[in-house]
């Protein structure tokens, strides 16, 4: 029943296990410091970057033009495999065709589009479910009544629509992919919107007399500026899969422009004697959405995001 | 409660009509003349000016409209452009043609609409309800794996498959599956239908759009739960830990699961769309894509008919579940 | 009389890790409940009361961990124990009620369920049992309707209602220690006076152990039989109610209760005097050095030990028993 004199404070002695560790005082660190202490998030930013130099020097590293046919060299496989070479790495479509070249090619484009469509559903979508969550009443039951009619079937049917009745250029594909899913990306920031809203910042803001919307938009747009980071880069990763399935059916941009999901359809035909020039491209897009995932999270895990919320994926 | 559900019916209906009329003239005003398509070659302007009348295009899209909804309502979906009665897919001149002795040629009987798609729903369903089966079952044991095992190696490990899962291209991992199986391995027939057992891959490939959706909603809302105020009074009281989890835990995370339940219903049906369309899998998907490459708009019509109509039953449903679920909301 | 020590907790030492450090809550606490008899721990706000009471009941999580100390329960230390014995306690043996009844029941199930529950884990009840026991359980802590009241959710239940019902689970296996936290701090003033006579009556008729909870000294002296005080997680007096209360040593207990009579008078006087033990413990030395009038040159060298300033009195102060309390110049 007696006092103990003052416990040294370094070494606690451990004599419970309650589970886990003995707790350890935690240093205060930056956004930046966490982030590039993040193993995994450094994983996917190095992946990033290499395709980021594939996409961007793309006409200078690849071994051949991705038009060009070569008929006595048709359907060869990769180099690793029995009948490839070296000259064409990863093989040969229908046409001869230099597979490596064209998936080089492909992904530019198909990263290109989605960029864009992932720009424009992010400039729309965020304008939009902000004035939403903000102004609420008429434009908020507005904004649901017009989602829930275009979420009411899925993209695909959407999509296939209008691509199959006009010829699906680059712009086309934007269009579609775009007006497609930019209501769930509206309700994404309806919600984030609606839950800044209710934080005592925004009323304090509007206490002082801040201007309208304008105002406010500048300080929720900052505050849920990392959750939509987060979306966007996972956002990329699915639009690029969206530009595939489309690809896939015909619905993208037709050959011989190469995209990845055109590629793959197009090897479709030719599954059981050249299963490359269908599979591969799909790899491709596997670690695009694995670096891109790994850097969400991390970005996630680093700016106290908690997880990362409105993951959607395509088909 | 029943004013509720029939406000929402009545919205719902709505909501399809608009979806209907939208597809209605989309496929109507955008260029490729169905009229010419069913023509083929040639044929003379006279032709297809009758082929056009006969099919109603001529008159505006509303009065189209209303008489497609008039038939709609007695059950009638139409009939198809392209598939006959007896189950394949010709040209359409054949209808517009009476027997002559120079053409020689049979009229085939239009497939009904409504009859092609009653046949294939069961088939959709299945491949749809199994996916269904399993993204449920992989996801929460993984989740309440990564759960109790928080911060281990487990944890990790599930997070892991979770962004691998959502990293594939389904329909690339259906063709992949086919392509191991089927082609190299020759261990399982997998495309076509001889049986329920050939849903099994298709719906797996499928399950896997949502499964990391699911993981990861899991996982976040069951480690919010766990640390909840009302967990601890119920270990205060000596309330088994198993009983917490399966009894307390898993009915609170109910809740943010039937919420997007209904857009994932809709990603499902997306999604079987294409693994129908690479597994062969003669569901409605299959039906949707091949006609609208064939520009077989009453079947396009009926069937973005039914997926509307579908999805905003469902997500009327998930709202009264809703009610049901958590006491806390009072419906109004 | 000497009664049987039900609880006996030996040097408690209970820690988080925050961001800013690691945080002493609970550092070096020792008490003793005895059956029949009410136990007082009183203390401001953030002195670690609760973090007794959950390190008790073992149910510390992390950020949080006991690091060392012992928990004897009729004998068996607690902190020694696998944790399928500690459920075993928990709710039958020992049970605790929280304050903020509401968020400690699950939102989604009646009443009848949970009390039920917490009554057939323990025993063989069948339902129809639990349920009469679930009925008399809930009239017993002053629920009218109670056959009625089974069926509601947490949440259609009014505040003072919800403590009761939290009340009426945590005696429902009859437990031989009951820890009630702060059980009226939400409540308004005639309900507390309600769930304290039903408390007082509980207490006549059962011979349970109590350690009541509680930064209201009024609740205190009406219903606790001997007092420990806590401050910046250590004990700082302790001893029998009216000793304490009545000639209060150590110079933080003084100005708690300098001005007892009027409750807002001594909220008042408490803003101004006793800051809450919330910051980290830099110092070696005692925990009340920075607010002490009458502090002393080693008060701040040097951590006083409890020392007997009286009959079962004690003090942890530099100020011997019967010295005068000079204040400092």
């Amino acid at each position: 029943m007696r006092g103990q004199a003052a416990p040294n404070p370094q070494e606690p002695r451990v004599e419970m296990q309650q589970g886990g560790s003995t707790p350890e005082p935690m240093a205060k660190s930056t956004f930046w410091e966490r982030i590039l202490r993040d193993k995994s998030a450094m994983t996917g930013t190095v992946i990033l970057a290499v395709y980021a130099f594939v996409i961007l020097f793309a006409p200078l590293i690849a071994p051949h033009d991705p038009y060009a046919i070569d008929v006595d060299n048709i359907f060869r496989p990769p180099f690793f495999m029995r009948g490839g070479t070296m000259t064409y790495p990863l093989g040969t479509d229908e046409l001869g065709r230099d597979l490596l070249s064209r998936l080089m090619f492909g992904m530019r484009l198909s990263v290109f589009m989605s960029t864009c469509v992932v720009a424009l559903i992010v400039a729309f979508g965020t304008v939009v479910g902000l004035l939403a969550a903000y102004y609420g009443k008429l434009v908020n039951v507005l904004l649901m009544r017009v989602t829930d009619i275009q979420l009411s079937f899925p993209v695909v049917v959407l999509a296939i629509c209008v691509l199959v009745y006009t010829t699906p250029t680059v712009p086309a594909v934007i269009t579609v992919l775009a007006i497609g899913n930019w209501p769930v990306y509206a309700r994404v920031a309806r919600s984030l919107g609606l839950t800044e809203k209710a934080k005592d910042y925004v009323k304090a803001a509007q206490a002082l007399g801040a201007s309208g919307a304008r105002v406010i938009f500048k300080y929720i747009l900052r505050n849920i500026a990392a959750s939509l980071l987060i979306v966007c880069i996972l956002d990329l990763g699915a639009m690029v899969i969206w530009e595939a399935v489309l690809g896939f059916i015909g619905l993208s941009v037709l050959p011989p422009t190469p995209t990845l999901g055109n590629i793959m359809g197009a090897g479709w035909d030719y599954m059981v004697n050249a299963w490359w020039i269908a599979t591969l491209p799909g790899i491709i897009v596997f670690f695009l959405l694995f670096g891109l995932s790994l850097l969400g999270e991390g970005i996630a895990g680093a700016s106290g995001v908690r997880g990362s919320m409105q993951v959607k994926t395509v088909v | 409660m029943l004013e509720y559900a029939l406000k929402r019916l009545i919205w719902g209906l709505a909501v399809v009509i608009v979806v209907a009329f939208a597809v209605f003239c989309l496929i109507r005003v955008i260029p490729g003349d169905p009229a010419r398509l069913i023509a083929a070659g040639g044929a003379t302007p006279e032709m297809i000016q009758s082929i056009r009348q006969s099919l109603g295009l001529d008159k505006p899209i509303l009065v189209q409209f209303a008489g497609y909804l008039s038939q709609v309502v007695r059950g009638n979906l139409g009939t198809s452009i392209f598939r006959s009665a007896g189950g394949s897919a010709h040209t359409g001149m054949h209808e517009f043609l009476t027997p002559t002795e120079e053409t020689g040629v049979q009229q085939y009987a239009k497939a009904e609409v409504l009859g092609l798609i009653i046949e294939r729903v069961p088939y959709t369903l299945l491949l749809t309800g199994l996916a269904m089966v399993f993204v449920v079952v992989i996801s929460f044991s993984l989740g309440i794996l990564a759960v109790l095992k928080k911060d281990t190696i487990w944890d990790k490990l599930v997070l892991f498959i979770a962004i691998c899962a959502q990293s594939l291209p389904n329909f690339w991992l259906g063709i992949v599956f086919i392509l191991l199986l089927s082609v190299k391995l020759k261990l399982l027939p997998t495309m076509g239908y001889q049986g329920p057992a050939y849903a099994i891959i298709p719906a797996f490939v499928l399950s896997l759009s949502l499964i990391p959706l699911w993981l990861r909603i899991i996982r976040l809302s069951l480690a919010d739960v766990l640390s909840a105020n009302f967990i601890t009074g119920l270990r205060a009281r000596g309330i088994p830990d198993r009983l917490i989890l399966f009894k307390h835990a898993l009915r609170s995370i109910a809740i943010p699961l039937v919420t997007v339940f209904g857009v994932h219903l809709g990603y499902l049906l997306g999604g079987a769309i294409i693994v129908e369309f690479v597994f062969n899998y003669p569901g409605l998907g299959l039906l949707t894509i091949i006609s609208m490459l064939q520009r077989d708009f009453p079947i396009v019509q009926g069937v973005v008919l039914l997926f509307a109509s579908v999805f905003v039953l469902i997500n009327i449903a998930v709202d009264i579940i809703y009610g049901f679920i958590d006491p806390r909301v009072s419906l109004e | 009389m000497s009664s049987e020590t039900i609880l006996d907790v030996r040097n408690l030492k209970t820690y988080y890790a925050t961001d800013a450090g690691m945080r002493k809550v609970v550092d070096g606490f020792s008490f003793q409940v005895k059956k029949g008899r009410v136990l007082g721990l009183a203390g401001p706000g953030g002195s670690g009361k609760t973090t007794v009471a959950l390190s008790v009941m073992r149910l510390i999580a992390p950020p949080g961990k006991i690091i060392s100390g012992e928990i004897f329960f009729k004998g068996r230390d607690l902190l020694k124990l696998p944790e399928r014995e500690l459920a075993k306690l928990r709710g039958l043996e020992i049970s605790i009620v929280f304050q903020d009844a509401s968020s400690y029941m699950d939102p989604l199930y009646v009443i009848g369920d949970q009390l039920m529950e917490t009554i057939q884990a323990h025993s063989g009840a069948t339902k129809e049992e639990a349920r009469k026991r679930g009925i008399e359980l809930l009239t017993r802590v002053g629920i009218p309707d109670a056959v009625d009241r089974m069926k509601n959710f947490p949440h259609q239940f009014s505040g003072g209602m919800q403590q009761r019902a939290l009340i009426a689970m945590a005696i429902a296996n009859n437990p031989t220690l009951l820890i009630l936290d702060d059980p009226t701090r939400s409540l308004d003033v005639t309900i507390q006076a309600q769930v304290i006579q039903m408390l007082v009556h509980l207490r006549e008729q059962t011979e349970v152990a109590i350690l009541l909870i509680s930064s209201n000294v009024a609740l205190m002296s009406q219903f606790a039989d001997d007092i420990v005080i806590i401050f910046g997680g250590r004990c700082i007096e302790m001893g029998p109610k009216n000793t304490v209360l009545g000639s209060p040593h150590h110079p933080y207990t003084r100005s708690l209760l300098e001005a007892i009579p009027v409750l807002e008078g001594e909220r008042l006087n408490r803003l101004k005097v006793l800051p809450e033990s919330r910051g980290l413990w830099e110092g070696n030395g005692c925990v009340w050095y920075s607010s002490c009038q009458y502090r002393m040159g080693r008060c701040a060298l040097e951590v006083p030990q409890l020392a007997e300033v009286g009959e079962g009195h004690y003090s942890a102060c530099f100020l011997g028993a019967h010295e005068p309390h000079k204040i400092a110049t």
